[in-house]
């Protein structure tokens, strides 16, 4: 509503009467009213203060109250049903099966990194291509829709991709290349993930290189190479550091999604033992259709079925918690690589 | 927790609605049961205005967890309330009866399986539809997650408490296992039997030692692999007199004659009565 | 800089050159094109599905719990009155952390910490959003699965993109208007309210579709706090009722899959979303282009 009022408008509207800012428009040409429009302004100061200052505020409540809950698998604290767990049990081991009392979350952290880069492994270069394309090659109209073709694919909701991938994306693997085995697993996962975050690679990069003087374009063209040498030798090298921010923040988008991977992955928590004993087909498409699980794939489905209190609850919000902190260490990676971009 | 609970009333206090006039039983839990506790809500709200039900999933324990922290009046659940549940004061109530079958992809040839085999091929001991008889196919076991309902009947009832074998697929939720075994050739996989009902067209029944599942054939006590639906009150959190005759009545509409031979017959459940005499504790 | 030593222009034959930019640009073409056709696949292989399902009957009927037959109504309105909740919060919030990165933070660590935060808060997953929602106001609060939880657990996904969003356009308005404004006496307040803001009006609004947009298609988070179910009045704006949106829906009827047309259902859900979205995408351009057309 705000942005309502603020939009360019008349002296005589209504609407901007109600606003105190009409009242400071008088204020300006009667003298007595200095006061009251310092006060005005100190007040508007730290109500828009405390606005950020929420903002600092929620991160600061996820980590304490993810903690608590994560924290609690831990430690010996009064809301527990079950046993303490120790670090190494959980984070260095592979076996999982709470009903077993064993919680190693360490095959769902590899089945979220190898998602992630099977993903990136497509998505970074296309969606840096494309960016490229839209940028510097691209005729007007094509600029344009390619801009609407990104917004598109951002806004379509994961559940709609998911659904799309059990039941049209894994048949179709199956029945034509796999001689009719399951297809779930990391490369359906990444399929769909890549389509999810291509969009926000290709929106960053395409500030990356809007970002980039022209007149290093002009130069190469310049001194004679063609157009394809000046954006391979100069323009990516001189948006790097930018592009690579642009693909760790893609990265993030992939490590959190849930909902689309959980539908097509086949959720299996002991992909990683399951592919060392299979050795009926090649080590590559073992990892690529072995069904496997993540750690977002994993919270989703156990969360609503466990018990508060228990060992198991516990650990799914370590994963929470774990998430969180990577997102966390992945911006900050950004922000050292945005550093390293500035000098 | 003091300054906790204090910072969480002041960001309540920005967003807290005025507190609903109307008489709010709130229902929370197993999202297979909510259809037919809806529809029970949806019935008994037109004998009772001025009453709420209001019912949202959340998942069995999800809506255990609420039950027993007060969270909500009624927890509905496809499993039994753990003991620390029990010790909070959760009080059962079995309201249908719910009878499962094995289903496979059409194609795999088998249209029956003895306890043992089906036992062997959800713990991996069979891996190939020709050791059943059916075609020269590669069995691919389809289940639930570890913490699901159904899971955990099946490997009572089918693998008597065997782990499963490794190499499965799990799907979170019935309604996508069913799509999983009905495209991929030589799956197999064990749910409710409204589900096969439902999907005749995609999935094949498979029967259990000669018996296909029926409502019938559970009935008559010739088919064995059953468990119950569950909504649990918690009388101690229950503070407030006429919301808990409220929840009580619900429940008494649940599980009255009229409710369980009408709706949940007609919904692919079996009333709590048909199966009374059996076992009581799955 | 080691920029300079880069183009290094080795000789080899032009035409090789010549022909590694032809086939690249052709590259760089197959490439954009491929990513429309994804596009036009996705959403023509969607529509025709939900095509047949999409009938008045369908956006005006209760959904049934049992029975075929049911509509989305109620999904439909509680997806809107959400992200309008949710946006109630998060609008003023975002705006106001906008304005004050952009005009008071001034350049310093004040501004590198706030930026941090909202970055994180950006990328965080929505599955630990759906987390934090449900401890703090499904259980600590006990609001259980009801609207308001939905909701300020949505805004949360909201305030990062509308403050980095409102943040950008505040600085990419032109120096010399500011100047121009303090030079007739305005103060920093009358300066925000009156220039800075109506002048990045259209990208704030941008970017407050695409927050709308994202909230609308979004599925964890609701699933662990606004339910899937919805109350069984129409329509019902109490806070306290439950509020399963239509991506929760159609998430919910494929997975739990008891009602006998759950398959149509799930077409006509996705479909509806999808013209939602387009709805939602095409409004956003022609505001854009009466803003646009109004201002110049």
């Amino acid at each position: 509503m705000l942005m309502l009022k603020a939009m360019p408008s008349t002296a005589g509207d209504p609407a901007r009467d109600a606003v105190p800012a009409t009242k400071m428009r008088l204020s300006i040409h009667s003298e007595g009213s200095r006061g009251l429009r310092f006060l005005l302004d100190r007040g508007a100061h730290s109500v828009f203060l405390a606005c950020a200052l929420v903002v600092v505020a929620l991160i600061v409540g996820i980590l304490v109250f993810l903690s608590l809950r994560g924290f609690a698998a831990f430690l010996p604290l009064a809301g527990n049903t079950g046993r303490t767990l120790s670090f190494a049990e959980v984070f260095l081991s592979t076996e999982w099966a709470p009903s077993s009392d064993k919680f190693g979350i360490l095959s769902f952290m590899a089945g979220s990194l190898s998602v992630t880069m099977l993903a990136l492994l497509v998505a970074a270069p296309s969606g840096i291509l494309t960016a490229v394309f839209v940028t510097l090659l691209a005729p007007g109209w094509m600029k344009t829709l390619m801009r609407q073709v990104m917004d598109l694919l951002v806004g379509i909701p994961s559940v709609v991709y998911g659904i799309f991938g059990l039941t049209f994306l894994l048949p179709l693997i199956s029945a034509k290349w796999l001689k009719d085995s399951p297809a779930a697993g990391f490369f359906a996962a990444a399929c769909i993930l890549m389509v999810m975050i291509v969009p926000t690679i290709v929106s960053l990069s395409m500030d990356a290189f809007e970002a980039l003087p022209r007149t290093l374009d002009e130069g190469a063209l310049a001194l004679g190479s063609t157009r394809w040498q000046s954006i391979w030798r100069v323009l990516i090298p001189a948006a790097s550091p930018r592009l690579l921010t642009a693909v760790v923040l893609g990265m993030g988008r992939a490590i959190g999604e849930a909902m689309a991977v959980q539908m097509v992955i086949g959720n299996n928590p002991a992909w990683l033992s399951l592919m060392r004993e299979a050795t009926d087909r090649a080590p590559l498409i073992r990892f690529l259709f072995t069904p496997a699980a993540t750690l977002t794939t994993e919270l989703v489905q156990e969360l609503p079925n466990t018990a508060a209190g228990s060992a198991w609850n516990n650990v799914l919000f370590a994963m929470g918690l774990l998430l969180f902190l990577m997102t966390m260490g992945i911006i900050l990676a950004t922000r050292r690589l945005g550093q390293r971009g500035a000098v | 927790m003091k300054t906790q609970s204090l910072l969480l009333s002041v960001i309540a206090l920005s967003f807290a609605s005025v507190a609903a006039q109307a008489q709010t039983v709130s229902v929370m839990g197993s999202t297979a049961l909510g259809p037919i506790v809806k529809k029970a809500a949806e019935e008994f709200m037109k004998s009772h205005p001025g009453l709420n039900i209001a019912v949202s999933g959340g998942g069995s324990m999800t809506g255990l967890n609420q039950v027993a922290a007060g969270g909500c009046t009624i927890g509905i659940s496809d499993v039994y309330a753990t003991a620390d549940q029990e010790k909070a004061g959760v009080k059962n109530h079995n309201i249908v009866v719910q009878p499962f079958t094995l289903i496979a992809h059409p194609g795999v040839g088998v249209k029956n399986v003895s306890a043992q085999q089906a036992e062997f091929i959800f713990t991996g001991k069979i891996n190939n539809w020709k050791e059943l008889g059916g075609k020269d196919q590669k069995i691919v076991r389809v289940i639930r997650p570890e913490s699901s309902g159904t899971r955990a009947v099946q490997k009572k009832e089918v693998l008597h408490d065997q782990d499963f074998s490794k190499d499965v697929l799990i799907q979170d939720s019935t309604g996508a296992v069913v799509t999983s075994v009905s495209t991929t050739p030589g799956a197999v996989s064990f749910v409710e039997l409204e589900h096969l009902e439902k999907n005749k067209a995609r999935i094949a029944g498979i029967a259990y030692n000669g018996v296909e599942c029926s409502n019938n054939a559970v009935k008559n006590g010739k088919y064995p692999i059953f468990s119950f639906g569950h909504a649990y009150i918690n009388p101690a959190k229950l503070t407030d007199a006429a919301t808990r005759k409220a929840a009580e009545d619900f429940l008494a509409f649940i599980l009255s004659k009229e409710f369980q031979e009408g709706t949940v017959l007609k919904a692919g459940y079996l009333p709590v009565s048909y199966v009374k005499s059996m076992k009581t504790q799955l | 800089m080691n920029l300079m030593q880069k183009p290094r222009m080795r000789m080899k034959p032009q035409a090789l050159a010549r022909w590694t930019d032809r086939i690249m640009r052709c590259v760089l073409w197959v490439i954009a094109i491929g990513f429309i056709a994804v596009l036009l696949i996705f959403v023509g292989a969607i529509l025709k599905q939900g095509w047949p399902v999409l009938n008045l009957g369908f956006f005006t009927k209760m959904p049934e719990s049992l029975d075929a037959g049911g509509g989305i109504k109620p999904e439909l309105f509680n997806s809107i009155y959400l992200v309008a909740l949710s946006l109630a919060v998060s609008l003023p919030t975002g705006i106001g952390a906008g304005i004050y990165l952009a005009e008071y933070a001034g350049q310093g660590r004040v501004l590198r910490f706030f930026r941090l935060c909202i970055e994180t808060l950006a990328g965080t997953p929505s599955i630990v959003l759906a987390l934090f929602g449900m401890i703090v106001f499904v259980q600590t609060l006990g609001w259980s699965f009801s609207l308001r939880a939905g909701a300020m657990t949505l805004a949360l996904l909201n305030i990062p993109v509308i403050t980095r969003v409102t943040e950008m356009s505040l600085r990419s308005v032109p120096p010399d208007l500011k100047e121009a404004s303090y030079g007739l006496g305005a103060t920093k307040l009358q300066t925000i309210l009156k220039v800075l803001l109506p002048y990045s009006a259209t990208g704030i609004l941008t970017g407050v579709v695409l927050a709308a947009g994202r909230a609308f298609g979004e599925s964890a988070i609701l699933v662990f706090t606004a339910g899937t179910n919805v109350s069984s009045r129409f329509p019902d704006f109490r806070l306290t009722a439950p509020g399963e949106s239509l991506a929760v829906h159609l998430w919910y009827v494929t997975s739990d899959g008891t009602l006998p047309d759950a398959r149509e259902i799930a077409a006509g859900t996705a479909a509806a979303m999808i013209l939602v979205l387009l709805i939602l995408n095409l409004g956003v351009r022609f505001i854009d282009y009466r803003i646009r057309k109004r201002t110049r």
